[in-house]
Order: C-alpha cells, then structure tokens, then sequence
C-alpha cells in the first residue's frame, strides 16, 4: 500500500508539472559575419526581456521561451530561419535586424500569424507592406532623411552636397527621402550617387568629391563604409563633413576613424540609456560586463509591448494581439509608445549625434 | 371408451390428457435444470477465478512490456515539457500496472508466482525513478552546456569587435598601398617607400587575421564538441582545439598592446570554455555518462520485463489446465443430462399418440361428423334428415338435443311462411285490381302474366275480349290489336308494330295512342328487375280535348305565347308566335326544345352571331328562361319588328313566353324622341341669340352713358350762355333776337333732358344703378308727386284725383327712382289729356311671393291703339311718331320707368283704349315696412 501511495504522488506531481507547455517568442538578427554583434545587441536585449517576464510570473501564467535566429542580415536566409521559426512555433519575432531582412522575412510570419516587432528596420516599406502582424519600436528613414535634409538645408545652404548610398534598402531609402526634403526646401545637391558597400578603396569617389569641392557629404549606408569612406578621404587631404543615419551608431565607426571621425554627425534616436524608465535594465546589463548600445534597448522593448499586449489581449492569437497593439499605450524602457494604424510608432524624434574623442556626445 | 372417464364431459377428459403430457414435460424440464446447474457451477469456477486471474496476468505482462517500450522515450526527451509529458505518461502506465497487481493478488491463484511477479513489478519501478532522476540530469547538463555555448558566441563576438574594423582599416590602407606601389606617377622613392609601408600593414594584418580565424575555428570545434556523441571521438577533438587555443593565446599576447585588456579577459573566459572543470567539452563529457548510466538502466529495465512475463506466462498456463479440467467435468454432466430427457421426450410422444388415438379419433371427431353431416341437410331444407341419438349427457350430446329442438322450430316455420305469402299476394291483387289504370305484367319471357280488370275493360271496349288472354306475347296481342284496326296508325301497320315492338323492349318515354273509338289511352312501360316488363294504360281522352281546346284559345290570341315544360321544350306554340317569327307550324308540333326555336332562327340570320359568342348569347337566354323573373324584355326579329317578351313561371315549372308587337309604338316613340331634340335644339339657338342681344345692349348702354356725359357739359355751357343773352335781350326790349336765343335755349334743354335720360336709361342697362331702398311713406310720395305735376296738369285743364287707404302705410324701397317713375307716369297723363281727370291710386296686394304695393295712374286723354301697346315701353317710342311733335318729350320715360321696375323686382303694365284714356299700373314689392305705426329704432334696424 505504502509503494502505491508514493507512485501516485509522483504521477499526481508529473501531470500537475505537464499541464503547459512554453509560449515560444524568437529574436532574429545577425549572429554570424562582420555585423554579428548587431545580432549580439538583439540577444542580450530579447534574453533580459525575457529572463525578467518569466521572472514575473511569464505571460498568461505559462513561462516565455525565447529561440534566437542568425539571418546573417541576409534576405534569403531571413526568409529561410523566418521559416524554421514558424515551424518552432513560435508566435512572436522581435527583428529582423536591417529592412531588407525584415521585409523578407514578414510576409512568413504574416501568413503563420506571427507578431513581428522590429527593433530597427528603419525603411518606411517595412510598414507599408500593409501587414496587421508588422510593428516597429524605431523611427522611419523618411522622418530621419526629413530631419537630415532640413539640416542639411539649413546649415549647408551655400556649401556643395553630394549624397550616396549604398544601394541596400536602408541606404538608399534614406538617401532618397534626404534629397528630397533638401531639394524641397530650395537647396540642390551637386550630385547624387551609389557606392559599393564593403569596398576597401574609396579613392574614385574621393577623387570626384575632390575635383566637385564638395563640403557636406550624406552616406545612406552602414558606420564601416562611411568610416572608411571619411578616413580616407581625410588622409586625402579633404576636409568634408560626414553626415549620416543611425547606422553610424556604433564603436566600430571610431575604431576605422580615429580622430578623422572628430565632428562627424548622425541622427538617432534619443539614447534610451538615459531613460530613467530604462536605468534599472541599464545597470543590470552593466553588471554583466555588457553595455547595452544600439539597438539593445529597442529589443528588450519589442519584447515588453509584446508581452504587454498579450496580456491585455488575454490570449497570443495574432488577431487580438495586433487589434491590442494598435489599441493601447505600453510602458517600456523606451519610454511610453503607441502604434499608429501602419505599426509605426506614433511619437517620435530624431535627434542629432556627434562623434568627439571616440564618443557620440547627443548635440 | 374407458368406462372410468364415462362420468367426466370432454373437458374433463382433455384436462386429464393434457395433465398427462404435463407432467413429462416437467419431468424433461427437471433433468435440464439439473444438467444446467451443474455446468453453470463448473463454468462459474472458470469465469470468477481462473480465467480473471489469467487475464490480469496477462494484461500485468502487456503492461510491463508496454512500460519497457516507453521508457526509451523517456532517455530522449530534448527539454523539460517533453520529459514531463513522457514522465508522467510512464507514471500512469506504472499505476495501471499496480492496479493490476492488486486484482492478482485478491484472486487465491498461484500465489509463489505471484510473489515473483510483485518483486519483479518492484523493481521495474524503482529502475524507472531512477531513469527519471537521470533524465532530469541530463536535461540540466544539456542546458547548462547550452547556455555555455550561447556566451561562447558572446565571447567571441567580444574577441572579434574590435579585430574587425582594424582589419577593414588595414585592408584599405594596403589597397591604397598597392595603387601607390604601383602608381607610375609618383617618384621611384615614393613608391619604394610605399612597398615598404605596404610590407609593415600586410604584417601587422596577419595576426590579427588569424586571430579571426582561430577565434571562429575553436568556436566551430566547441560546437562540435557539444554534440558529439561518443566519448572516444571526444578525446580526439580535444587534440585539434587545444592547438587552435594555443595559436590564439600567442597571437592574442602579439597584439596586447594595441588592445585594452578587455580584449585579454575576452580570450581567457574562450580559455575557459574550452579547458577545465567548467568547460564544453567536459559539460559535453558530463552529459554522454549520463546518457550511457541510462542505457544501461533501459538494458536492466528490459530484463525485468522479460523476467515478468515469463512469470505470467507460468501463470496463464497454470490458469489453462485448471479452465480444461473444468470443461471435462461440464461435458460429463451434460452428457447424463441429455440421456434423461431423450427417454422422457419418447414417453410423451407415446402417451399423446395414444390419447389421440383411442380418444380423440374414435370418440370425439365420429360423434361430431355425424352432427354435422345432419346439420347441413338440415340447412339444405331437407328437414326430415336423421339425426344421431344422444348418448350421454356430455357436450356433444347436449349439442344433438339443441340440433332436434332447431329442426322441429324449423319446420313450424316454413308453414307459417307459405301462409304469409298466400296473403301477400292476395292483397297484390287486389291492389292492381283497384288501380284506375289499366294494368299488365309481362313476363321475361314477353307473357302476359297478371292483367287488371280495367285493362280487361279497356280490351273489351275495343271488342277483343275473348282474344286477349293470360299467357299470350306481347306481340301476338299486338297484332290482334291491328287486326282489327283499333288504333288509329298512319302509314304501314307492319311498320308501326316494329316499332311498337321497339318501343315495348326498350321502353323509355310513356307515349299515346289514339284509338279509333275515340279514346287516347297514355302508355307507360317499365321494366322490372327480373326482367319482365309492367304496362300502364292511362286513359287521357279528356285531357286530350282540353288541350285542343286550349289551342284553340291561343290560336285566337293575336299576340306570341309558347308554353315550355320543366326542361324548356315547347309544349304549346300559339299560331301568333309562329306567324310573327316565321316558323312552320309543323316545327313546332314536333314539340322542340327551347334552343331549337333559337337555333332555327339563327340558321335565319336573325341573331347575327357566331361561335362562342352565339352559345353565351343561346346560354344567357335560356339562363333566363329559367329563371323567368317576369321582367319585360324588348326583343327584334330579323324584319325588323320589335315585340315585348316576357316569361312567366307557372305551376308545375312550366313557363309561358309571350312576345307582344310593339313595332308601331316603338316607331312612335323614335319619332317623338327626334322632335324633342329639335325643339331642344331651336332652344338653344334662341337663348344664344339672347345672349347675345343682351350683351350687345349692354356694350351700346355703355357707350351711350360715356357719350352722354361727354355731351351734357358742353350743352350745359351752351344753355347757360344762352340763358344770359336771353336776359339782356330782353331788358333791351330786342325781341327779333329774342325770339332765336329763345329757340336755342329751348331745343338746348330738350336736348338735355333727352341726353340726362338716355344716360339715366344707359347706366340702368349697363347696371351702373344703385338702388338705396328705405323705408318710405307711400302717403307722402304720393302727395308729393301730385303736388308736383299738378303745374303741368293746370296747364291743361286737368283735375288730379287721389286714392289712398288711410292704413297705406309704408314700404321699403328708393324713395327718388319711386318718384321718378310715378311724376313720369304722372307728366305723361297730365300731357296726353286735356280738360280731363287724372286719378292716381294706391292698393296693397298680397300673393304667393309675398307683400306688393300696386300705384296705377289713370288719365282720361287720347289712349293708344292696341297695336302700340307692345312697343310702348321701348326706346324713343311714343304711339305715333307724330306725337313727339306735338307733345314733346323724349320717349325714353316710359323705357326708363319699365326698366327701375324690373330693377326694384316689380312690374308695369299699361291698359288702354284710344279716344278713351288710358290706365298705368306699378306693381313693387313692398319690402318688409307695411303698418304705419313705425318707430324709430325699427327703422334704423332696418338701415
């Protein structure tokens, strides 16, 4: 009797342990190639977020498990571990990290009903694909060319502009809505062109903005090329003025500079370092040995209006969940956002960072 | 028969015999019971202990073997939900097999391998907590170790940030290098230098490429390392990592300065993911000995299930030899059973034959055949059949003596029967005997069978009684009847008897003969339902003669009558109709239906319709000759005649149509109908005319009245001027020019006045007048206008003489158009008479419409020719158109007064003779004033 007893003690405490299974989230970003530690930001992010939501008790009472995807900041491969993910299971991605991937990779997640957050993809498509599933905690390149053209307008009227980008979705889209607020405003660039990212030697672009005299140059493109970019253009005896998106936000940037990126400018979104509501998170992650730069923050983000909306929705169905997000305003270490109908954030700003001693000092 | 049973009745005896067979049937039933109850022990022994302790033994083995199958599964759970899932499924197998255990161990079977069977289930659970806890460590190295390679990646992403844009640095600078190494534009020196430049970059570039390549190579060895599976290929990759470590720990030395020592603590926390108590490779190591401790517990497990069933199967087989020999002890007991109830089936078989036999057979069934062989002679009316005697005193023989008592009932009854009959047919006999018709009966085979003294009568008088008998066809009489040529037939009497003959085999319609003595007899023939034949010979000789009589009558009539039965055909067609529809009279004596008539005369053309249109015209019509409302209706022929038709219902549903000639009225009637309209016509036309003539005047009045005015103020001026020269004249004693302004001034005012009254007559034309009636005191007027034409009357030598009741009173009307008429009437007597009397009266009068005031004026002057009286009271007309010579005066005041009369709603008339003087009267309504005691505030009331 007593050997029965303990065997159905044991099974009663299995099935009551059985009862639920994980709700699975995943965060996709580079975890492999030269931009790996983009896709470092968005672990480190996604995993506190997490790590702290189980901690309060999970979501809808069951724990939170979250799957990380390396989608190489390739389309194709974005699509391919979209796909894997969607076999997983999972009902939510914070990502992908660059436009290209993100817009890949959201029609897979679209068709399972996955929620798509973007902690970074910036291009106006991505918003525009007309998804309910599609949000972004970011801004848009179209409000951040605005920003970068009207500055460009304002402080460089009488200089010679040359603006270029890379050809990627990013780049180009941002270039593009430069030009346009610029030449809206009455100021026209003296030429406008694409470059190769990745290149080594940028010595025929600098020979041209050398014989043009160009003072401002705008790079719709990632930190390493412009870094390269103005270095050499630096060495060349140039002494023009770089001016670029958020992608310049990063220490890599200075490490191919040096002092050549001294006065270099970009626009970002305000540091949510310095939000107080994000100093508890901060201080943790600095614990760590880890400082939470980039796009870190925007990813715990994407995680807590997730998690934030399912609760208001009571249930992780798609449909609910998105009707919850456009619906509500959610507190995150970003501070308080909503979504409009697209799934853009509703209150935005860009704001204006320069790079001195090594450093981007808010301007 | 037995003689014991003589005393019992059949019921008795049945009740013995079926006690009898009873009895071995309980018998029988006894030996089956018994042989039931003691397979159903051995099979109760079967099912309730050997055969559920078998079963539980073997369910025990399935569930062991069941258990042993899923506890694999349980090794390979990947994370915690599938090990909880698994792990609970294999708890609940585990207390299924308890469960099982326990029923074994109620059952008192084979309790040494039970013993063994419970140890064995023991220790397949303790093996199975075991595996739990096992797996439960596994999951927990396997995540540790997954967590270590997540913060590999981090530490190599750590070690590679800052390497790579260095490298990206370096490479662009050797590019630019190379162009320089190779630029023929630069100075030998200058490219030497440059090549020297180029050397120190490759160089510093090299380690901090293979820094990259080492980094990423240890990572993809530890990740391999992590999912080996097997130790001895473990150890192998250990050699390669542990190279690859010490290549980066060199290199990373190479290049400490260039990095701050982050970069150091990045390369040794690698270090120690890949060496030492905490790294991969032994976590990898942990896992692979927790996996191989399940292996071999999954073996053990495999063999204590094995060990399980091989005790079951020793308990199933046990459990089988017990269920044989239970199934041998059943089959001995059946077999005993079904001897005992053989032998009793025959002994009742036997025993019901013979009861059978010796009783039901040779007793009962014999007895009741012979009963009933009696009984149906009996029904077959043979009722002197011999009947069995009775016995005994049993059912049957109860049976016989009611048989003997229904046959004697029987037999008193068919002789009360034939007397009945005898009655029956007497009083039929006599009831045809008393019929007032004649009456025959022809058999079916055409026999004259029963014949009524009045037939024999009517026979007789046609002097065949002695050929006319019972027995004789009906032809045969027939042909006597015409032998002797009794019956008035036209044309060939072989002919007629044909038909005759016809006529009797189908009879249908009752129908007459005349015979040559003078009678018409109505035959009427019927036949009856075995096939004979009854003939009613009615004599209607008197009927007859009414009829032509009748005929003669309506013959006499001058008008249509047709009389029609109850189905519309014509009975009686009078000499009149036929002559007025032109139809032969033969036509009618066919006596045709209604629609015939109809038919005949649109065959005529003489309703001029077609088709559907003649059948709901022929329908409606004889609608309406049933109905026969009595309404009159006019109907046309073709000639053209109209007659009023009418239908009467009389008794017996007949109807009687008369068509009465009514073409003359009708001609009258159109005739009439035309001179009215004429008259309406003409009627017209004049009161056109008057129209017209009225609004003509009105239009000259108009004009007259404006012209009028336009005259009277230059005339006025005229007068005036005239008047003044006159005056001066005068005083100068100028009378040669007195006398031409005294002309002028003369014909001015005639002129005038003329003028002022043709604008007075014009404005009462056009209706421009506007009468002010008040009350007026007639007494007044009256004096007034004698005192005022009194001058006029003096000059004449005329006396004016009034009559006035003093009770006048008053009335209510203008005062000055009532003078204007009366001084006229008054000025005209005074001028048309000489030493004459005038008399001016007053009168009231009082008729239908209400109260008038009559003023009449009478003067003793010349008069009037008839003739003038009508022209009188028209414009500028005086008697005679000399008089305006000679009396003066403008003709138009009489027009005027006529003119206010109509206006104020009275009258004048004029009465004259001429030499003697004539009389004028006014006729006015006096309004609502008539006694002269009138006060103040009445009259306002009346304002």
């Amino acid at each position: 009797m007593r050997k029965l007893f303990t065997v159905g003690c044991i099974a009663c405490l299995l099935s009551n342990a059985a009862v639920q299974a994980d709700i699975r989230i995943a965060t996709v970003g580079p975890l492999t190639g030269p931009r790996a530690w983009s896709g470092e930001q968005f672990r480190r992010g996604a995993e506190m977020a997490v790590a702290d939501i189980n901690a309060n008790g999970g979501v809808l009472g069951q724990r939170v498990a979250l799957i990380v995807g390396d989608d190489a900041q390739d389309p194709s491969q974005a699509v391919a571990v979209a796909e894997k993910l969607v076999g997983d299971g999972i009902v939510f991605v914070a990502g992908h990290r660059s436009s290209d991937a993100s817009i890949a990779a959201a029609p897979v997640y679209a068709d399972a009903g996955v929620i798509q957050i973007s902690p970074s993809s910036t291009s106006p498509d991505f918003t525009e694909l007309g998804y309910d599933t599609v949000f972004r905690v970011c801004g848009r390149d179209d409000h951040q060319g605005a920003v970068a053209g009207a500055y460009l307008a304002a402080h460089h009227a009488e200089g010679n502009i040359a603006i270029v980008h890379d050809g990627s979705t990013y780049g180009e889209g941002l270039a593009t809505q430069t030009q346009t607020t610029l030449n809206g405003r009455g100021v026209h660039e003296i030429w406008y062109d694409s470059y190769e990212a990745g290149q080594a030697d940028y010595s025929d672009l600098i020979a041209r903005m050398k014989s043009d005299r160009i003072d401002v140059i705008y790079v719709g493109g990632y930190s390493t090329d412009a870094a390269l970019l103005l270095r050499q253009a630096r060495e060349s005896g140039l002494t023009v003025q770089l001016v670029a998106g958020d992608a310049l936000h990063n220490s890599d940037f200075w490490a191919i500079t040096g002092s050549a990126g001294e006065g270099a400018r970009s626009t970002f979104d305000e540091d949510p370092r310095e939000n107080p509501a994000a100093a508890d998170v901060v201080t943790r992650f600095r614990e760590q040995g880890y400082e939470p730069e980039g796009y870190t923050l925007h990813t715990y983000a994407a995680v807590q209006v997730w998690a934030e909306a399912v609760g208001r929705a009571a249930t992780v169905d798609s449909t609910a969940v998105s009707a919850a997000l456009h619906a509500h305003e959610f507190d995150t270490v970003l501070g308080e956002i909503s979504f409009d109908s697209r799934g853009d954030i509703t209150s935005h700003r860009y704001v204006w960072y320069v790079w001195r001693g090594g450093r981007y000092v808010r301007e | 028969m037995i003689p014991m049973f003589q005393r019992h009745g059949v019921r008795g005896r049945l009740l013995i015999a079926f006690l009898a067979i009873s009895a071995f049937a309980v018998l029988a039933a006894g030996a089956a019971m018994y042989s039931f109850l003691e397979v159903g022990k051995v099979l109760e022994l079967i099912t309730t202990r050997r055969v559920p302790a078998a079963n539980s033994a073997l369910e025990l083995s399935r569930q062991a073997e069941r258990i042993a199958g899923a506890a694999p599964a349980l090794l390979t759970a990947e994370d915690a939900t599938q090990h909880r899932i698994v792990s609970a499924n294999i708890a609940s197998e585990v207390q299924t097999l308890d469960g099982l255990l326990l029923q074994l161990q109620d059952s008192e079977f084979a309790r040494e391998a039970q013993a063994e069977i419970a140890g064995t289930v023991e220790r397949i659970r303790g093996n199975l907590t075991e595996l739990d806890d096992l797996v439960a460590r596994k999951l927990a190295a396997r995540a540790h170790k997954d967590e270590m390679l997540q913060n590999l990646a981090g530490a190599v992403i750590a070690i590679q940030r800052p390497i790579y844009p260095q490298i990206l640095l370096l490479d662009s600078q050797s590019a630019q290098l190379r162009r320089a190494v190779n630029d023929p534009e630069l100075a030998g020196e200058q490219n030497q230098q440059a090549a020297t430049d180029l050397a120190a970059v490759v160089v510093s570039l090299l380690p901090l490429e293979n820094i990259m390549l080492e980094s990423t190579k240890i990572s993809d060895k530890l990740a391999q390392v992590a999912a080996e599976t097997k130790a001895a290929d473990l150890k192998l990759l250990m050699f390669p990592l542990r190279r690859s470590l010490d290549r980066l720990q060199g290199l990373a030395q190479s290049v400490s300065q260039q990095y701050p020592e982050q970069f150091q603590d990045s390369v040794a926390q690698l270090l120690g993911f890949a060496i030492g108590s905490e790294s991969i490779p032994e976590a990898r190591q942990r896992e692979l000995d927790i996996i191989a401790d399940g292996q071999r517990l999954l073996v053990r497990n495999r063999q204590l299930s094995g060990r399980l069933t091989d005790a079951v199967d020793r308990l199933v087989v046990t459990a089988n030899r017990d269920i044989e020999a239970a199934n041998r002890e059943a089959l001995d007991v059946q077999r005993f059973s079904a001897g005992i109830l053989l032998a009793v089936v025959l002994l009742s078989l036997l025993s019901s034959s013979l009861i059978y036999w010796l009783y039901v057979n040779r007793n009962l069934v014999g007895r009741i055949r012979a009963l009933s062989d009696s009984m149906l002679a009996i029904a077959a009316g043979n009722l002197k059949t011999e009947i069995p005697a009775a016995r005994g005193k049993d059912e049957i023989d109860r049976m016989t003596g009611a048989l003997h008592v229904f046959r004697d009932t029987a037999v008193e009854v068919e002789q009360s029967n034939l007397r009945e009959i005898e009655a029956a047919r007497r009083r039929l006999t006599d009831a045809i005997e008393s019929i007032s018709e004649g009456f025959c009966l022809y058999d079916a085979d055409d026999r004259l069978v029963v014949s009524n003294s009045r037939f024999k009568e009517m026979v007789s008088r046609d002097g065949l009684a002695d050929r006319v008998h019972d027995g004789m066809t009906f032809e045969q009489i027939v042909r006597e009847f015409t032998a002797r040529d009794t019956i008035d037939i036209e044309g060939d009497p072989e002919d007629w008897i044909a038909r005759r003959l016809q006529q009797h085999h189908h009879p249908t319609e009752p129908h007459i003969q005349h015979r040559r003595n003078g009678q018409w007899i109505l035959v009427n023939e019927r036949r009856t339902e075995d096939g004979g034949l009854v003939a009613v010979y009615s004599d209607i000789t008197e009927l007859k003669q009414r009829e032509t009589e009748l005929s003669a009558v309506l013959d006499a009539i001058d008008y249509g009558v047709v009389f029609t039965d109850a189905d519309l055909r014509v009975r009686i067609a009078n000499r009149a109709f036929c002559r007025s529809w032109d139809i032969p009279e033969e036509f009618v004596a066919r006596q045709p239906h209604v629609r015939e008539l109809f038919l005949y005369n649109n065959c005529k053309g003489l309703d001029q319709l077609l088709g559907d249109q003649w059948e709901s015209y022929l329908q409606s019509r004889l609608e309406a000759i049933r109905r026969a409302d009595d309404e009159l209706v006019e109907v046309s022929s073709a000639d053209g005649r109209v007659y009023l038709h009418r239908c009467l219902a009389l008794p017996g549903n007949v109807r009687m149509l008369t068509y009465f000639d009514i073409t003359q009225m009708k001609q009258r009637e159109q005739e009439l109908a035309t001179a009215l309209q004429q008259r309406d016509e003409v009627l017209e036309a004049l009161r056109e005319a008057k129209e017209q003539a009225e609004e003509a005047s009105r239009v000259k009045s108009q004009f007259l009245a404006n012209m009028s005015h336009e005259l009277r103020t230059p005339l006025s001026a005229i007068i005036g001027i005239t008047e003044m020269l006159l005056e001066d004249v005068t005083e100068v004693g100028d009378m040669e020019r007195a006398e031409p302004l005294g002309r002028i001034s003369r014909a001015g005012k005639h002129l005038l006045r003329l003028i002022s009254e043709i604008l007075d007559l014009s404005k009462i034309e056009a209706g421009k007048v506007e009468l002010n009636p008040e009350t007026t005191d007639i007494a007044a007027m009256i004096d007034d206008a004698v005192a005022t034409s009194s001058p006029l009357a003096e000059q004449n030598g005329n006396s004016i003489a009034v009559t006035c009741p003093a009770d006048i009173g008053s009335m209510v009307i203008d005062p000055t158009r009532l003078r204007q008429i009366l001084l006229n009437l008054m000025s005209n007597a005074c001028k048309f008479t000489h030493d004459g009397d005038i008399t001016i009266e007053v009168n009231r009068e009082r008729d239908g419409e209400g109260d008038w005031v009559v003023f009449s004026v009478r003067d003793t002057g010349i008069g009037m020719p008839a003739s003038y009286l009508n022209s009188l009271f028209k414009e500028f007309s005086q008697a005679d158109s000399s008089t305006t010579r000679r009396y003066g005066g403008t003709g138009l005041g009489l027009a005027i007064s006529q003119r206010l009369c109509q206006k104020m709603g009275g009258s004048i008339n004029v009465d004259s003779k001429q030499g003697k003087g004539s009389v004028f009267r006014v006729r006015l309504p006096a309004g609502t004033a008539t006694a002269p005691p009138r006060t103040q505030s009445a009259l306002q009331h009346q304002a």
